[in-house]
């Protein structure tokens, strides 16, 4: 059942987000914007393992911040081109899917839930400790992907290409028999295998694109802000906030961690504004709404009205 | 979800309009006036205000009133990134100042150099804020390794350490002024006794203490924030720790509540050295009124955090008016030229680097009242050691 | 003998741990909640321990049940309101339901409260007492003891009333339970005011020899986890024990490898029980 609604509208969605820089000069306003699609592409990886898998997450950012720290430091002590430092960050994101994931796949529910979490803390403690290595605590300046003019614009052309790239690898899933397992796998693991899917090879396999994203948003992130620390790319907050986004938008479709990304950075961005102090009650206030009305996130309400199938709920049959 | 992004545009273009329409230039603030450091934010904000309403008060800048835009970084230094684009390309402002931590301050320092406008940083102490500014940064405040050669000169005057044992906050903060002690001991033969770095989160320090008194260091130098500060005293004297020196850097050991019963650690704060930036009984011009009007507005003592605001705003002001106009290059080199021998935190001068050779000074606690130490020009009385052992107290 | 000291002291902060971590087995073992607002309740008692000192001189070592009642109808309020409508619903749901109330509560303390740490000097609680070469806080010592009394206290009320009884009944068979004529969403909205009630008190008897900001309780939350896992999901006696271990745990770290890495203790512990031993040291509920 193809979720994705003809194409017109997508592309054009794309083609009128990457011409922004041609026709909105404020960089603070395509700054934002480019927070949003940093955060779609984290909602959007973060969604193969917790909507279509099931299996919430709430460790990803250990990925986020190998990507930043992997650019970083590879540039800084091996003098390499900070492109290289991506790919290094992707790949060594992969090598620790595969032991974080080998590790907590095995447990279920929210065993497997917190078990993300200590594997995502541990990196964060370590790295915050070897500051031999890393700059522990102090954190440093992330080098730069493009050269100046234009930072802004440049940066922002970078970001469309991954948005796309995770987008379409998500509508791919999102049809394909593979995505037909996770999603048999989301429902019930035991009865999975009883039709012949192998979770434990599924989920692995959904975690590694999962993670190679995750790292190269980090590594596009820490180089905007220009700042790798561990308090602004290894913190719990930010795999919380991958869970939200998609949650919220719509775990489990394509265009859910998107919708997802603009509601919630826009609506901290506005509340941080005109009521300050408040960004943590808005998101603890909208996982509770959500959760309690919205539990098809976001675009459900969207379905409704475009009376699309709905599916029975990213999240499991509901009570 | 298009209706929203189009209400977010309209939103930014009157915002842009309503900035075209004033003018004179204005200064931008970044501070952290939410999130855990909020304290010292706040602080900041206090100080900010009161230079503030003292530049207005003696005419303003350049013939009209000075404005600030303040923004909240929220404690995180991603967030200070993204509000050095809201206030420069939004708000237009032609200089800044901020933000309080070492980290939020290292994120702007790449982003104002960009954008091409001055930076005058407060209140960060990390030694690596000064590296890449491109001449466009300077910062006010002495940095970690200023503190630590303070405390090993203040140690060669009063009788150096046979072995100094480091212990630190595992925060940037206490990391920096870890590594720069490790450093300056180093290079002053004072072999370190052990390096203990403890998080603020653990509930009890006996462990770490104990481990430390197995050392027997004749000195120890903490870099911590208030409440671990309290809690390290008081538990050294759960474990009959006695170095000849308990030494800080500064911030905890500094704070007007260190030394009280209800906020600090009271008695057991004693005999305690730290480094400081500035203390009201400074014998720097104004000093002692400003810990008065501050005290009579807010109701509390003010720490170095505000009276660096304060200056840091004046500074400013000042090189605005020096420059004649409101144009970042201007601003810029009038602050590396800037010379303001009078201002309550001392002489301000930047030097290449763009830092201002602030004098360190340190202080003791003595029966619950702070008295500067060193150096000697500045010294309000003379340290009391070596320090008394516990059981004899 | 410093072992023994690093033991000792092991054992005192453990013991607040264990009436933590208590709280969170009984929500967990009863209601199968997995509750991510543990820590933030916690939180909550620490701060009216502290109004309840500053403002009203309560002491806390002899306040702490009327903190306990509060967070209990707070709790109660929370469940009618919101957690009941997630019972037996995906844990997915229940997990985001559950961090929502606590990233709602602590933006709330930082709103009315301020992120500003706090902390109280209770003269008694500075005090050290000396055993031979042994030092200790008594402070510690108060709080170990009224926390070890409660813990003790809670299971009594579970093995020796009938309400007890109920709740024991439901953690055993939900489903078969209202057939005994327990009321099962009664039960589980006292068992959740009696585990927020837990995570409450020991907050408030923490604060005397600890401090508190809005995101004190964060930690607390993944420690009451590694601990309910250490000793047995859902055991009560197993999470007494559990605490005390832990504490032990960490100060024997932080005595022999470095302080900092304290934290990292409670998270390989964590994953090497649900790896090598899931049912715990003390097996199931």
């Amino acid at each position: 059942m193809r979720r994705l609604p003809s194409w017109w509208p997508t592309v054009l969605f794309f083609a009128a987000v990457t011409s922004m820089p041609l026709w909105m000069h404020d960089g603070y306003v395509l700054q934002l914007v480019f927070r949003v699609i940093v955060f779609a592409v984290l909602g959007i990886a973060w969604n193969f393992v917790g909507g279509y898998a099931g299996q919430l997450s709430l460790g990803h950012v250990a990925y986020f911040g190998i990507g930043a720290y992997a650019m970083t430091l590879s540039t800084e002590r091996i003098g390499w081109s900070p492109w290289f430092g991506v790919v290094l960050g992707a790949v060594l994101a992969a090598v620790m899917a595969l032991l974080i994931g080998g590790v907590t796949f095995r447990l279920r529910g929210p065993y497997f839930t917190l078990s993300t979490i200590a594997a995502a803390e541990i990196i964060r403690v370590l790295v915050q400790n070897q500051d031999e290595l890393t700059h522990g605590a102090v954190g440093t300046n992330a080098p730069l992907l493009f050269q100046a003019p234009d930072l802004d614009a440049k940066f922002f052309y970078g970001a469309m290409p991954l948005l796309g790239g995770a987008f379409a690898l998500a509508s791919w899933i999102h049809g394909s028999r593979f995505g037909y397992r996770l999603r048999a796998i989301r429902e019930n693991e035991n009865t999975a295998m009883a039709v012949g899917v192998n979770p434990a090879v599924d989920k692995l396999l959904a975690l590694l694109p999962s993670a190679m994203v995750t790292a190269l948003a980090g590594s596009i992130y820490a180089s905007y802000f220009s700042f790798v620390g561990p308090d602004t790319v290894l913190t719990l907050e930010i795999s919380v906030q991958a869970a939200l986004i998609a949650m919220l938008g719509g775990a489990a479709t394509v265009w859910g961690p998107i919708l997802g990304s603009i509601v919630l950075t826009l609506t901290a961005e506005i509340f941080k504004t005109y009521f300050e102090h408040t960004h943590l009650v808005v998101y603890g206030l909208l996982l509770i709404v959500v959760v309690i009305f919205l539990p098809g996130g976001v675009i459900s309400l969207f379905q409704r009205r475009w009376k699309f199938r709905r599916e029975a709920g990213p999240i499991g049959a509901q009570q | 979800m298009h209706a929203r992004r189009r209400f977010v545009l309209a939103v930014a273009a009157l915002a842009l309009a309503a900035c075209q329409q004033s003018k004179p230039g204005r200064i931008g603030i970044i501070t952290a006036l939410s999130g855990s450091q909020q304290a010292f934010g706040q602080a900041h904000d206090r100080g900010y205000d009161m230079a503030l309403e003292e530049i207005n008060a003696s005419g303003g800048v350049l013939g009209k009133p000075l404005e600030i835009v303040k923004y909240d970084d929220q404690s995180k230094a991603d967030i200070a990134a993204s509000g050095v684009s809201k206030l420069v390309d939004q708000d237009k402002v032609s200089a800044l100042v901020g933000s309080y931590s070492s980290e939020s301050t290292k994120a702007i320092v790449p982003l104002v150099a960009r954008r091409g406008v001055p930076l005058l940083m407060p209140t960060a102490t990390a030694d690596n804020v000064l590296e890449n500014t491109q001449g466009w940064s300077f910062r006010l405040c002495s940095g970690a390794t200023d503190y630590s050669n303070a405390m090993v000169k203040f140690w060669k005057d009063a009788g150096v350490p046979k072995s100094v044992a480091i212990v630190y906050e595992n925060t940037n903060f206490g990391q920096a002024n870890g590594a720069a002690m490790k450093k300056a001991a180093t290079e002053a033969n004072i072999p370190i006794a052990t390096e203990e770095s403890y998080t603020a989160k653990s509930p009890s320090y006996t462990a770490m203490l104990q481990k430390v008194k197995e050392k027997s260091p004749d000195a120890i130098y903490f870099a911590s924030y208030l409440l671990d500060a309290t809690s390290l005293m008081h538990q050294s004297r759960q474990v009959d720790l006695n170095p000849r020196y308990f030494t800080a850097a500064g911030t905890g050991f500094s704070t007007a509540e260190f030394p009280t019963e209800e906020k600090g650690a009271g008695k057991d704060a004693d005999y305690t050295f730290s480094v400081t930036q500035w203390m009201p009984e400074s014998k720097w011009p104004g000093s002692a009124q400003f810990a008065e009007k501050f005290k009579a507005k807010y109701g509390v003592t003010p720490a170095y955090h505000a009276v660096q605001a304060y200056v840091a705003l004046k500074v400013m002001a000042q090189a605005v008016k020096n420059a004649g106009k409101w144009d970042p290059v201007a601003i810029r080199d009038a602050l590396k030229a800037i010379d303001m021998p009078d201002t309550i935190f001392g002489p301000v001068k930047f030097d290449a680097r763009g830092q201002n050779l602030h004098p360190v000074l340190v202080t003791q606690i003595q029966k619950g009242k702070y008295v500067i130490v060193n150096p000697k020009s500045e010294a309000t009385g003379d340290p009391i050691l070596p320090t008394p052992k516990w059981s004899e107290r | 003998m410093q072992w023994l000291q690093a033991f000792l002291n092991g054992l005192l902060v453990g013991g607040v741990y264990a009436l933590i971590a208590s709280g969170m087995a009984l929500i967990f073992g009863v209601m199968r909640l997995v509750n991510f607002a543990h820590g933030a309740f916690l939180m909550l008692g620490t701060y009216l321990s502290f109004y309840g000192w500053t403002l009203l001189g309560l002491n806390p070592y002899l306040a702490f049940p009327l903190w306990g009642a509060v967070l209990f109808a707070v709790a109660v309020g929370t469940y009618w309101l919101l957690v009941r409508r997630v019972m037996g619903a995906n844990d997915f749901l229940q997990i985001l339901l559950t961090e929502g109330i606590s990233l709602a509560l602590i933006g709330l303390a930082q709103l009315v409260f301020g992120a500003d740490y706090r902390q109280i000097n209770l003269p008694i609680a500075n005090r050290i007492t000396s055993l031979g070469p042994l030092h200790f806080s008594v402070g510690y010592i108060l709080s170990f003891a009224v926390s070890l009394a409660l813990v003790i206290a809670l299971q009594q009320f579970l093995s020796r009333t009938e309400m007890g009884r109920a709740i024991r009944a439901v953690a055993q068979n939900r489903t078969v339970a209202p057939l005994m004529g327990i009321r099962v969403e009664r039960v589980s909205a006292i068992t959740f005011g009696l585990g927020i009630a837990c995570a409450g008190v020991a907050g408030a008897l923490l604060l005397p020899v600890f401090w508190t900001n809005p995101t004190v309780g964060g930690p607390y939350t993944l420690k009451s986890f590694v601990i309910v896992v250490l000793g047995g999901m859902g055991s009560v006696q197993g999470a007494a024990l559990g605490g005390l271990l832990l504490g032990v745990a960490e100060q024997f770290t932080a005595y022999t490898w470095a302080d900092r890495y304290a934290e990292v203790v409670n998270f390989v512990i964590f994953l090497a029980v649900l790896l090598f031993r899931p049912q715990g040291l003390f097996g199931g509920k």
